[in-house]
């Protein structure tokens, strides 16, 4: 169903929205292409500037940008160029990124976004000048931890509910009770090592946030399938000042060592995506 | 590569190589979020990696019946 505030894309220009940068006159390098192959351009509206793309209204209907976006290997494809454009804007001075798709219908449209949000846009912009965003991944081997600290560390059981066949039973005793106690067994280590992994990451995300600007915690992802790298305890993002990042690239892998994780990978710099939130977040 | 007391930690990949999951949380996630005049549905971060992981092993499948080798860049 078709009404006037919701125009189709069919016969309509459609303006794809990389970024607002403060009030520039070159969107990034000569020639820079945005996901739909054309130029990338700027708008203007006071001191502020959003990099955008037409994308062409025959190439790109409505449908058809949300066929693509649905597409996976386009989807990957999509946010790799547009993520490209992010990038050589974000070369050139403090950039707000937007996230992928956000589609506007006129020039005169994003004119007027960036007319009404100035302040904010403004106050976010100032806020990232001269920093820049740290990617910190971070596994760990559960049954290392345990072994190294689990021992150590057993919570204290709480004398009140532990059964009242809580002892092990002897040696020789092979009846239900035995494997019953050996199952609860196996079950309070797999916590444990649960709960050892989870603290690892938070060791390194609290020592990490202190050094930081900003700290974004994104959900950990999936572990391989091969299993060799342990589980990820980590999946964060810092801001950070652009001229202390390498300082901090050699902290997050000094708290990671002492917080026991196997493996660290750092990524970046980035555009500051996990922060657009701004200072208030 | 470079070793701290045990730990692995991976060089600085250039910022037009780096991981597709990582930009996926970053660019589907992150951003400034704004409605737009338009409204696109993008599926969940979760659900596009679990869609990109099936593709990536589709797409290896394909290639190892013909003899070739890719890297995914996916992980």
């Amino acid at each position: 169903m078709h009404d006037a505030a919701a125009p189709t894309l069919a016969a309509r220009e459609a303006i794809w929205v990389y970024a607002i940068t403060h009030s520039r006159d070159q969107a990034g390098p000569d020639g820079l292409r945005g996901i739909g192959g054309g130029q990338v351009r700027t708008l203007h509206s006071g001191p502020l500037t959003a990099v955008v793309e037409s994308l062409d209204p025959g190439r790109f209907s409505a449908e058809g940008i949300q066929s693509r976006l649905s597409d996976p290997a386009e989807l990957g494809e999509i946010a790799r160029r547009h993520h490209d454009v992010v990038v050589a804007v974000a070369a050139d001075g403090p950039t707000l990124p937007f996230r992928l798709a956000t589609v506007y219908l006129s020039d005169d449209r994003v004119r007027s976004l960036l007319s009404l949000r100035n302040d904010e846009f403004r106050r976010k912009l100032d806020w990232l000048a001269g920093r820049t965003e740290c990617g910190i991944k971070a596994w760990a081997d559960p049954d290392a931890l345990f072994t190294q600290r689990g021992t150590a560390e057993q919570p204290a059981r709480d004398p009140g509910s532990r059964p009242a066949d809580g002892e092990p039973p002897g040696p020789a005793d092979q009846s239900g009770a035995a494997y019953l106690f050996r199952r609860r067994e196996e079950l309070a280590a797999r916590v444990e090592r649960q709960r050892l992994a989870a603290r690892c990451g938070q060791e390194i995300h609290t020592a990490l946030e202190r050094l930081a600007v900003g700290a974004h915690l994104h959900p950990t992802q999936d572990p391989r399938s091969d299993g060799e790298e342990g589980l990820m305890v980590l999946n964060a993002a810092y801001l950070v000042e652009s001229a202390l990042l390498a300082e901090f690239a050699d902290s997050a892998q000094a708290v990671a060592a002492a917080a026991g994780a196997l493996k660290v990978d750092v990524t970046g710099p980035w555009p500051a995506y996990s922060f657009a939130d701004g200072p208030d977040a | 590569m470079s070793a701290f007391a045990g730990v692995e930690v991976a060089a600085h990949p250039p910022p037009t190589h780096v991981a597709l999951i990582d930009l996926l949380d970053r660019v589907l996630a992150g951003g400034v979020v704004i409605a737009g005049d338009v409204t696109l549905s993008i599926a969940e971060v979760e659900l596009v990696r679990i869609s990109l992981r099936a593709l990536v092993v589709s797409i290896r499948a394909d290639m190892a019946a013909c003899g070739h080798v890719i890297d995914e860049g996916l992980m």
